[in-house]
């Protein structure tokens, strides 16, 4: 008898149909089915609802037992169990390297078998163990992201030229060098297509490898399951027919700012939109590593939309960019740049941004201690448990004890304290409003609850504002010192310390950057002037000027002594 | 075509046995090829040399490994072992020419499993006596996989090759068609023989297994406590260690460099 552990992502196609195929081989051996706790809001993410309750019942019909779960996620489940060496099984998976991640990052002791496919000729699922590969994941010397096959694949001919795309049956050509309105990024350039700005079209400025290819054109095939996310929607190609670049869909809003999030009118409800919208992307298999700087948020519609896909981890392809997500205050034991991005250290991103849907996440998030665990601020932990008191219970304990909180947890738990907040506010509606229906308000309030949604505040008779100002200093905010430490750090990480207001530069460093700014591989759209001299200082820019400098000087000075001495 | 008889294959395996081994003799990997020559094959033939010679080529290029290849073909209704023996000593061009010039015959593919299965084990016994340090084995099977045997013959052997992948016992390469609907779905990492950049994707293959051989991507010990290197000493657990490295890094190369993923 096996325990099979039903994962989201086998409520996708193809998966959902190996599965489907192998019930018969379950129900024959007497397996039992374990389904994680919140399965069905996980399937409301993916928009697979009808899907998961078809495979309830088919698991009834082909007799096989169920049972729930106290886990949210795997890796909850894996963390929670890792001394039990228990054989544990898993429902087909799109990516098995992710898992390996996880089952080396949590530890566990047992064999994890993880279905890769199903064998039409024994009629059964396949299986692997991925247990031996969790020990190699965790210390090779170039296995994992580290061991990469860089090879590239073309010669890109540069910002100029034609390119072309096809979506469809349709062919469509864009002339680089006569967009207007290019964006300057870390990988090339964007442009909004001609004639169609729903379209956006990135070019980058580096020969691509195959892999990343491969990868992007595998995204191709999941745009339609993910509208809200900037995924490729085909590959751009040049004069030569080589790849240089992507298509995604255009979206506007306000990037995310983690420091102000929290000002923002709905910012709770924004910030629940951003968390279904990770779920999503990482039960199709895409872990974004630079999530923070990649969110654009439009307030009014409560919508959210994630970009710069292209270059995180998709399936078994890694990111071809580093993490950037390095300020989430993972725990030291959950830290490895090597392997596969897995869903602990997605996890902790995911709870920054969460926290800053109330407050500054500055407030609450010290340095680390000699655990290498983050240390939390008294007041502001407090604080997050006056505002949100289930997702503070989940900070608290995954910072300070190292349990991490799966993506759904904090997604259940954002829901509660949304749902508490509505409660509130209905109990202040009821107690200073007796003169309004109360029925009608106490059923738009339920109706809430129900559909999930946020209520509209009505205009009501209240002794004091409920709406938020952006005013830094407001009356509900808890003053507190942040407590400068002395302890020794074990892995600087943070500088959200930094002062709120921007930093100004000193005149003698702008005159410097104003030189250097004229070429558009210094210029970052949305950058500070204080970011802009620091990627200047660490990328090393000054260098080939200032030696050609000083060699000018030194041969100018050789050249007076000659003359002075002949 | 030659066959090696049960005498040429016995003196092989003593060989193993009497191997003189220290602490610095590097560790052995088996290699069995299963080809299919039957009729059926007839159009795949440059694929198949192709397989042999890329197969051979790069893992020659591994340094401080020992490989034992075994090829057994399959020809006129029979399995034959065509070769047993080093892999250093021995010759792909010279065994490409000897290859029949038309492919014939049914696939008796259970008996050729069956060869297989028997002659890794040997080897690995014999590694055992001369006390040798032995990694899991590469196992190729290079066929239409249209069987024209009973299919209920293959249960068991496919029950085999499904617990060998599941517990990483074997690491099972299959070289197959497209097409092989009502063929014999072997459970291995698959390389598809029909396609246009088959060649390209059986170089990239090898060339994933030459990476995963290659002892210079070992672990070592890492700063979780869990994480070690059993000493050369214990030559199973070190053995094991050695298995697990080479399966691990076949699952990540071999997607890496083939997009494919097992």
């Amino acid at each position: 008898m096996k325990k099979i552990l039903l994962l989201g992502q086998s409520l996708l196609s193809p998966q959902y149909e190996t599965l489907e195929k192998s019930l018969p081989d379950f129900g024959a051996s007497g397996d039992v089915i374990m389904i994680f706790t919140g399965m069905q809001e996980i399937a409301e993410c993916i928009h697979a609802t009808n899907r998961y309750q078809h495979l309830l019942a088919a698991f009834d019909a082909a007799n096989i037992d169920t049972m729930t779960v106290d886990a949210f996620d795997l890796d909850e489940y894996l963390y929670a169990n890792r001394d039990s060496e228990e054989d544990l099984y898993l429902t087909p998976t799109n990516a098995i390297n992710p898992i390996i991640s996880s089952v080396a990052m949590t530890r566990y002791k047992g064999n994890v078998f993880a279905c890769i496919g199903y064998n039409r000729s024994a009629q059964s699922p396949k299986f692997q163990n991925v247990q031996p590969y969790a020990v190699n994941y965790l210390t090779s010397k170039s296995f994992g992201t580290k061991g990469l096959q860089r090879e590239p694949i073309n010669n890109p001919i540069g910002y100029r030229g034609l390119c072309h795309f096809m979506i469809g049956d349709q062919v469509y050509f864009q002339h680089i060098g006569e967009q207007r309105n290019i964006q300057s990024g870390q990988e090339g350039i964007t442009f909004v297509v001609k004639d169609n700005p729903k379209w956006r079209v990135k070019i980058y400025d580096r020969p691509l490898y195959q892999f990343e290819v491969t990868k992007l054109k595998k995204f191709t095939e999941i745009v339609d399951d993910l509208p809200l996310t900037a995924i490729p929607l085909a590959v751009v190609y040049d004069e030569k027919d080589q790849p240089i670049g992507i298509v995604m869909r255009n979206f506007e809003g306000e990037t995310i700012n983690l420091k102000s999030f929290h000002q923002q009118i709905n910012a709770e409800t924004v910030a629940r939109e951003i968390m279904k919208q990770v779920i999503a992307m990482q039960l199709y298999g895409i872990y974004h590593k630079d999530l923070a700087h990649n969110i654009l948020c439009n307030f009014e519609n409560c919508l959210a939309h994630v970009i710069d896909i292209d270059s995180t981890q998709y399936l078994n392809y890694p990111a071809t960019t580093k993490s950037a997500d390095k300020q989430n205050g993972v725990p030291i034991e959950f830290d490895n740049d090597l392997l596969f991005y897995h869903s602990i250290d997605l996890s902790y991103t995911m709870l920054t941004i969460m926290i800053s849907a109330y407050m500054n996440p500055a407030d609450l998030l010290g340095l680390y201690d000699d655990r290498g665990h983050v240390i939390l601020d008294e007041d502001g932990k407090n604080y997050l448990r006056e505002k949100a008191p289930h997702l503070a219970r989940l900070v608290v304990a995954a910072y300070e004890e190292a349990i991490p909180a799966s993506c759904a947890q904090q997604l259940a738990a954002i829901n509660l304290d949304i749902k508490k907040r509505n409660e509130d506010y209905f109990n202040h509606v009821f107690a200073f409003n007796a003169d309004e229906d109360e029925e009608d308000v106490k059923e738009e309030v339920v109706t809430s609850h129900q559909s999930n949604k946020e209520i509209e505040f009505p205009k009501l008779k209240l002794p004091f504002s409920l709406k938020k100002t952006n005013d830094t200093k407001k009356t509900d905010q808890v003053e507190h010192k942040v407590e400068k430490t002395e302890k020794k750090k074990t892995k600087e990480i943070f500088d959200y310390h930094k002062d709120e207001e921007e930093v100004v530069l000193p005149e003698w460093q702008k005159k410097i950057l104003e030189i250097f700014l004229a070429t558009a591989a210094t210029s970052i759209e949305g950058e500070t002037d204080e970011e802009r001299w620091e990627r200047f200082i660490k990328t090393g820019e000054y260098k080939k000027p200032l030696m050609y400098g000083i060699g000018c000087i030194v041969a100018i000075i050789v050249l007076l002594i000659l003359f002075i001495f002949m | 075509m030659n066959e090696l008889s049960s005498v040429e294959i016995s003196e092989q395996i003593y060989r193993l046995e009497n191997m003189k081994v220290g602490v610095m003799t590097n560790p052995r990997t088996p290699l069995c090829i299963i080809l299919d020559l039957s009729g059926s094959m007839e159009l795949y033939k440059d694929q198949i040399k192709s397989i042999v010679r890329q197969t051979v080529n790069h893992l020659k290029a591994v340094g401080k490994r020992y490989f034992t290849l075994i090829i057994i073909g399959i020809y006129r209704d029979r399995s034959r072992v065509l070769y047993f023996g080093e892999l250093r000593d021995f010759d792909a061009e010279a065994f490409i020419g000897t290859l029949p010039l038309m492919c014939r015959g049914h696939s008796p593919l259970v008996s050729a499993f069956r060869k297989a299965d028997t002659y890794l084990g040997e080897v690995m016994k014999a590694c055992e006596v001369s006390k040798q340090i032995c990694t899991i084995p590469f196992f190729f099977i290079v066929t239409d996989a249209k069987c024209t045997e009973n299919t209920e013959r293959y249960t068991g052997i496919l029950k085999t090759l499904s617990e060998d992948m599941a517990y990483n016992r074997k690491i099972i390469v299959e070289c197959v068609t497209s097409d092989n609907e009502d063929g014999v779905d072997f459970g291995g990492y698959k390389i598809l023989m029909d396609q246009e950049d088959s060649e390209k994707t059986i170089i990239n293959c090898m060339k994933a297994l030459q990476l995963a051989s290659s002892t210079d991507v070992d672990a070592t010990n890492g700063p979780f406590d869990q994480v070690s290197r059993p000493p050369k000493n214990n030559r199973v657990a070190y053995g094991e260690y050695l298995s697990h490295i080479l399966a691990t890094n076949v699952l990540f190369y071999f997607n890496n460099l083939t997009g494919r993923d097992a």
